[in-house]
């Protein structure tokens, strides 16, 4: 089973996201901030990361930068953010977010968004 | 209610509570830039969290409180009180909606118009004081909101002008006002969608026209319409005018999503009298209109509308004089108000439009316009009259278009173009079923690589038209018409608004938030408790074997006082998880002393001290009334004015503070302040006029009793019930409060100098150490915290004084009560072999109470259930406890028999 990090300090926004994960057969394990997340990266290795831009301790640019710098984990990440100015999707992107999403997301979208990066046929 | 919603409400009363918190904080200190990152966080984050659910009311105040705090934080605007006070109404206004979510599962619509008003305080802020904001979000103008917002008759000659009231056809003015006649309240709707909606998923044209109790609408263009090459055809240029005979609660529910706007004016049905026509000045108008009002005047009305039918079958249908004298009719059959027919008729007499917002018709108007709104559900015209000319307009066009489209390579698409916009044109004018038609040309037409099977087909379509409907309207009214059923929320208009002020309820939370480390302890306890368990069977295996028995009650003890040791553990583990810090009650007191004391023109620092101090969470919660009811009786009473402060020779801000701390197996609270005190002769007086005490009583007793009798019941300080302690609750009923909860109050002051006030609480209460004692034969339990020690007098020392019962111990009177007395049950009291009495000193209030017991028996644990049912009434007891052995032990409230 695929494992999924996801990355956001909301609660309800954990639940609602790994809620629509779950569902779809996956494995999710969730952090609070980019500092959490990085201990739970290095401990096992996740195959997907769903990352919150705006997290306290260490925001989302600065964990993916983190995760890049190492050439073991270069899994893929996909960047969540109220955001939607082309300007953050360009950041997230330069920090090495291989896609980006605009809260609130809808479960069909969230997949349709997931599978490709984790080598699936989106359907 | 699903777990992701729980989830939600749980995390936003949390962010809430930070939310105030930190907009306190930053009210003290405004440069702390930690502080306002956390509260745009949790502003974000919250607002974040609501869009995932469908509570636009929610998510719009949030909003608009994100983008002023982003304007704070980006220092383009200064942080002030005001802002803070808007942010805090805002911030109860969520709360109040998390409030309904929670009981309702839902939002009612009733709210949107208030969302909108506070996001458009919000948004005020940033308009008025930073022009030079950037990005300011296109915010409503506030007043335009407040349009929305303003229900009040007052408001009725803010109705559009009679021009724009005139584009409105004359048969459709005249059902509006046999509407009104009939009960609905009419509206005049002005809609501007956002120029962004179409990016919105928004549908503006349909949203209007499914609006509910649709009489007449119109479309017009916001501004001049840029040349064609320059047209941005994705940015919505429009504006709706609506007539609506509706009620508020509709047009707030069918709008919820956009409420900012909408202008909305409350129509009286008199402003749309207005005749329209040719040749307004005429001699036979200004003869007819002369004399009809002579007649009006008389109160000859049949005459009046006798004449008037007769007048307007003379008069040519298209003239103004015989649209006026339609009208005239229509007003007389609906008994229109007397003021309003003589309007009427000196605009016919004059040959001038009725002005209807001259002075003195307002209460014609008034009556004119019935005034309850009934919510009758309304069909809606499927279309407004208007579109459904512009449809078939646009299907008249589409022949041009096709007969251009000669080009091979791009003929397909212009077929399919074509088709599609005769499709949409036939769904709109209600004729759905003729799409087949559409699709069947089309593929005709895509075949023979030909445009004329569609046009043919769009031709025998407009010929149909001019056959079935010279006037488009008939195609109207032939429409199937969906018709949503009007929602009728009339429960929502005279809803309070959000209510909530920080001295109400605490938020319903009923999660419990504990320590990880204290459900670790738990979890080991449970883990020695199996082990524990598991040496039963062994135990039973050693029994049948044929142990002797003297052994086996060995062994057995052996292990009850393992199991008995972790049973205690576990007990005392889970009382550390019901523990609750005094944070829980006292994080509301800034706000609520902010609140209050600016209320009442007073300065005050409140200063909280040991807010961790843990304590079981009923007696927490048992705290929060009482609590506040004290501070506010500091703030209203004890505090003076500043002005008063400084004559006094005290500094002009008062202070008020609020500690916490534990005492051996107590928590003691302390409220203090340094206003004028409570004057002892004062309490005196009061307490004589109200009958509380004897004005030889009140001579007798010393200060500090004076003082206790606040505590009295029905004794009311307050020169003038004010509008903060005007509730009706005095003191007596923070005792009782406290008392309940085994926590005693006592008072301290000083004129001119303070009041405190000492509350004792215990730590816990679920369980309870009782002392078993026996009277006449049966065993009840006494709690032992107000068991001061057990005594075996020799009945000799017993002195009957007056007639009551009392003895000398260790130098001091104790009165004596048999039990057997306060319980009604006529046995003289028992005495052991060496004629002594057993009594249980007890304290009671400040004094000792002896209560004669026949004899004593154990202490022990019990959990203490409260009587429930029938036998809840019941005095004396303050419940009911299983022994071991499987009995009920009954325990007494000693407080309330002595």
């Amino acid at each position: 089973m695929k494992r999924i990090l996801i990355i956001d300090d909301a609660a309800t926004v954990r639940l609602y996201h790994r809620q629509i994960l779950e569902k779809a057969g996956y494995l999710v394990e969730e952090a609070f901030n980019g500092l959490e997340a990085l201990e739970k990266a290095l401990q096992a290795p996740f195959d997907l990361y769903l990352v919150d831009i705006n997290t306290p301790k260490l925001d989302g640019f600065g964990f993916l930068r983190e995760l890049r710098s190492q050439p073991i984990t270069q899994t893929p990440a996909i960047m969540i953010s109220t955001m939607a100015e082309e300007r953050d999707r360009q950041q997230a992107a330069a920090a090495g977010a291989n896609d980006y999403l605009v809260k609130p997301v809808r479960p069909e979208q969230l997949l349709a968004h997931v599978r490709p990066l984790l080598g699936e046929v989106s359907t | 209610m699903n777990p992701l919603l729980t989830q939600f409400l749980s995390e936003a009363r949390d962010f809430l509570q930070s939310i105030a918190e930190k907009l306190m904080q930053l009210e003290s200190a405004p440069n702390d830039n930690e502080a306002m990152n956390e509260l745009f966080r949790a502003v974000h984050t919250l607002k974040g969290n609501s869009g995932l659910f469908d509570f636009p009311e929610m998510t719009r105040v949030l909003h608009a409180g994100e983008d002023l705090l982003d304007a704070v934080r980006e220092e383009r605007l200064a942080y002030s009180r005001a802002l803070a006070d808007q942010l805090l109404d805002a911030m109860d206004f969520v709360g109040m909606l998390c409030d309904e979510i929670e009981s309702r599962g839902a939002i009612g619509a009733q709210h949107a118009s208030v969302g909108a008003e506070l996001a458009a305080a919000l948004r005020e802020f940033m308009t008025s004081d930073s022009d030079s904001a950037p990005d300011a979000a296109p915010a409503a103008p506030a007043d335009l909101a407040r349009a929305v917002a303003s229900n009040t008759p007052d408001s009725i000659f803010l109705a559009p002008p009679a021009e724009e009231l005139l584009a409105i056809p004359e048969d459709i003015r005249r059902a509006a006002w046999q509407r009104a006649h009939d009960g609905a309240s009419l509206y005049w709707l002005c809609y501007t969608p956002d120029e962004q909606c179409f990016f919105q998923g928004e549908d503006p044209f349909f949203l209007a026209q499914q609006t509910p109790g649709l009489l007449w609408g119109r479309i017009t263009a916001r501004e001049a319409w840029p040349p064609l090459a320059e047209l941005d055809a994705y940015r919505c240029l429009l504006r709706f005018d609506l007539l609506l005979a509706i009620t508020r609660a509709e047009i707030d529910q069918h709008f919820r999503y956009v409420p900012e706007q909408l202008t909305l004016t409350p129509l009286p049905a008199l402003a749309l009298v207005l005749p329209v026509g040719d040749g307004k000045d005429s001699a036979e108008g200004e003869d007819f209109a002369s004399a009809a009002l002579h007649q009006l005047e008389t109160g000859s009305l049949d005459a009046l509308r006798h004449a008037t039918t007769v007048m307007l079958e003379l008069a040519s249908p298209q003239r103004w004089l015989a649209s006026a004298l339609r009208w005239l009719l229509l007003l007389l059959d609906t008994h229109a108000a007397r003021g309003a027919v003589r309007l009427l008729l000196e605009s016919i007499r004059d040959g001038a439009t009725p002005d209807w917002r001259q002075s003195g018709t307002a209460d014609a108007a008034a009556q004119a316009t019935p005034a309850p709104p009934h919510g009758d559900p309304d069909t809606p015209a499927a279309l407004l009259p208007r579109a459904n000319e512009v449809a078939w307009e646009i299907l008249a066009w589409q022949g041009e278009v096709l007969a251009q489209a000669s080009r091979v390579a791009a003929l397909p698409g212009h077929l399919h173009a074509a088709a599609t916009t005769l499709r949409n044109c036939l769904r709109a004018l209600g004729r759905p079923d003729d799409t087949r038609r559409v699709d069947e040309a089309l593929n005709e037409a895509l075949a023979t690589s030909s445009a004329a099977p569609l046009a043919a087909c769009l031709q025998r379509f407009l010929a149909e038209a001019g056959a079935t409907a010279a006037a488009p309207v008939a195609a109207t009214a032939a429409a199937p018409a969906s018709s949503p059923v009007a929602t009728t929320a009339s429960d929502g208009e005279g809803e309070p608004r959000f209510g909530r002020r920080a001295d109400d309820l605490l938020p319903g939370s009923r999660t419990l938030k504990v320590d990880q480390a204290k459900i670790d302890r738990l979890m080991n306890l449970i883990g020695e408790m199996v082990v524990a368990k598991n040496a039963l069977p062994y135990l039973a295996a050693r029994a049948e074997s044929g142990s002797s028995a003297r052994e086996m009650a060995r062994e057995i003890k052996a292990q009850h006082a393992v199991i008995n040791r972790i049973a205690e553990e576990m007990h005392d583990a889970i009382m550390q998880v019901r523990m609750l810090p005094v944070s829980f009650v006292f994080q509301r007191f800034p706000r609520l002393v902010r609140d209050i004391s600016r209320k009442l023109g007073k300065e005050v620092s409140l200063v909280v001290e040991g807010e961790d101090t843990e304590a079981d969470k009923n007696v927490i919660e048992a705290l929060a009334d009482p609590l506040v009811h004290i501070v506010r009786n500091s703030l209203d009473h004890g505090l003076e004015n500043p002005q008063e402060r400084i004559a006094a020779g005290k500094a002009a801000a008062g202070r008020i503070a609020l500690t916490a701390r534990q005492e051996a197996d107590r928590v003691l609270i302390e409220v203090r302040d340094d206003g004028r005190g409570i004057d002892p002769a004062h309490i005196r007086r009061k307490a004589v006029e109200k009958g509380i005490i004897d004005a030889d009583t009140a001579h007798r007793i010393s200060d500090q009793e004076a003082i206790n009798l606040v505590f009295a019941a029905g004794f009311s300080t307050a020169e003038q019930v004010s509008d903060l302690s005007g509730r009706g609750v005095g003191m007596d009923v923070v005792r009782d409060a406290l008392e309940k909860v085994s926590g005693t109050v006592t008072l301290e002051s000083e004129v001119g100098v303070g009041t405190c006030l000492r509350l004792s609480l215990p730590l816990s209460m679920a369980v309870n150490q009782v002392m078993v004692i026996e009277s006449d034969g049966q065993a009840f339990g006494v709690a032992m915290d107000c068991v001061v020690e057990t005594v075996r007098l020799p009945r000799s020392s017993v002195h009957t004084i007056k007639d009551s019962l009392a003895a000398v111990l260790r130098g001091r009177i104790v009165p004596l009560r048999p039990l057997n007395t306060l319980l009604g049950i006529e046995a003289p009291p028992l005495c052991n072999e060496a004629d002594e009495l057993a009594v249980l000193i007890v304290r009671h209030g400040s004094d000792n109470v002896g209560v004669i017991v026949d004899d004593f028996r154990q202490t022990c644990d019990v959990i203490l259930k409260p009587l429930d049912g029938i036998l809840d009434a019941l005095p004396g007891y303050s419940g009911s406890a299983l022994m071991g052995d499987g009995s009920v032990l009954l325990v007494l409230n000693l407080k309330e028999l002595i």
